[in-house]
């Protein structure tokens, strides 16, 4: 998915915005829907071009995970390490669709950490509203 | 794995047939990970593979063969040995329209080769009938150049019998060892 280096530095700047909103986020990307990143912070950071991948598959994952299950629609996959989390989700609104992912300290609260990115990604979608 | 249900695993090429192999046989809903492509100038398909499909076929005596695709493109290489893992077979597709399908091949083989010892591995090489060339022997004396023996047929995956052909065969080599 091909950006001008104009769009790319609009998103650079909006992730980075994030980082320094959210508290304890260490990195965040958006990518494709089918894996490509299009945009990091920090640029040579922990978010990867393999990270964009597999949160494509994850996320297609868990849409039929959910799907299977009758559950409705997947929100958001939650990964957890013992040193943090990653979370994918789809930033609203977006044709053709974009996914956020976020890397975060460990978190205890995880109900804060699931309103902190989906706070992020209406965030990312706001701004992406805002420069069309 | 549960005692009467064997893995397989399809892989392959973007645009091979995985996904269209395992919907054709399958009896129940495939699962399907397909995303919309977003590069193009890769392939033309509309959508991709990006996570798993799946499938299953009933056999007799309730046994059943689950069926895996993985995604074709190298970026999700990653999937492939991960779907790999306690598979009984491979059927490799190979689309003969593609610029290189001896190096579709070759990539694919270099990945799964060496589950050659353990399981089994039977390749489908499709759209034959529009594009002849490679040849099915020009594939077989590729194989041999790594001292593999491995069925080859011409497949068409939209055709049930073609992709029961490539499954008759993997259980055939399968239950040819044994003996």
């Amino acid at each position: 998915m091909k950006l001008s280096r104009t769009s790319q530095a609009v998103f650079e700047v909006l992730l980075r915005e994030l980082l320094e909103q959210a508290t304890g986020l260490e990195a965040a990307s958006i990518s494709s829907i089918d894996g490509f990143q299009i945009a990091a912070a920090p640029v040579h950071g922990k978010t990867t071009g393999k990270i964009a991948a597999m949160s494509s598959s994850l996320h297609a994952l868990g849409q039929a995970l959910v799907r299977e299950a009758g559950c409705g629609v997947c929100r958001q996959m939650v990964t957890q390490g013992d040193r943090g989390y990653v979370i994918v989700l789809e930033i609203p609104g977006q044709n053709p669709p974009l996914l956020l992912n976020l890397v975060i300290h460990q978190e205890s609260d995880l109900a804060r950490l699931l309103q902190v990115a989906r706070a992020c990604a209406q965030r990312v979608a706001d701004k992406l509203a805002l420069a069309k | 794995m549960d005692s009467g249900a064997y893995k397989i695993v399809f892989s392959g090429s973007m645009g091979a047939g995985k996904t269209t192999a395992i919907g054709v046989v399958s009896d129940i809903p495939p699962v399907s990970t397909d995303v919309m492509n977003t590069d193009t100038s890769q392939h033309v398909k509309a959508t991709t593979t990006v996570g798993i499909d799946y499938g299953e076929v009933d056999l007799d005596h309730g046994e059943k063969l689950l069926l895996y695709g993985t995604p074709g493109q190298e970026r999700f290489d990653y999937m492939w040995e991960i779907l790999a893992r306690r598979a009984l077979g491979i059927i490799l597709l190979v689309d003969n329209s593609r610029p290189d399908p001896v190096a579709d091949l070759n990539r694919f083989l270099d990945v799964f080769e060496q589950f050659s010892d353990e399981g089994a591995i039977v390749i489908g090489i499709g759209r034959t009938e529009t594009h002849p060339k490679p040849k099915v022997e020009d594939y077989y004396r590729e194989v041999e150049k790594r001292k593999l023996v491995l069925p080859i047929f011409a497949a068409d995956v939209r055709r049930k019998r073609d992709v029961l052909l490539l499954l008759n065969a993997l259980l055939s080599t399968l239950e040819a060892r044994e003996r």
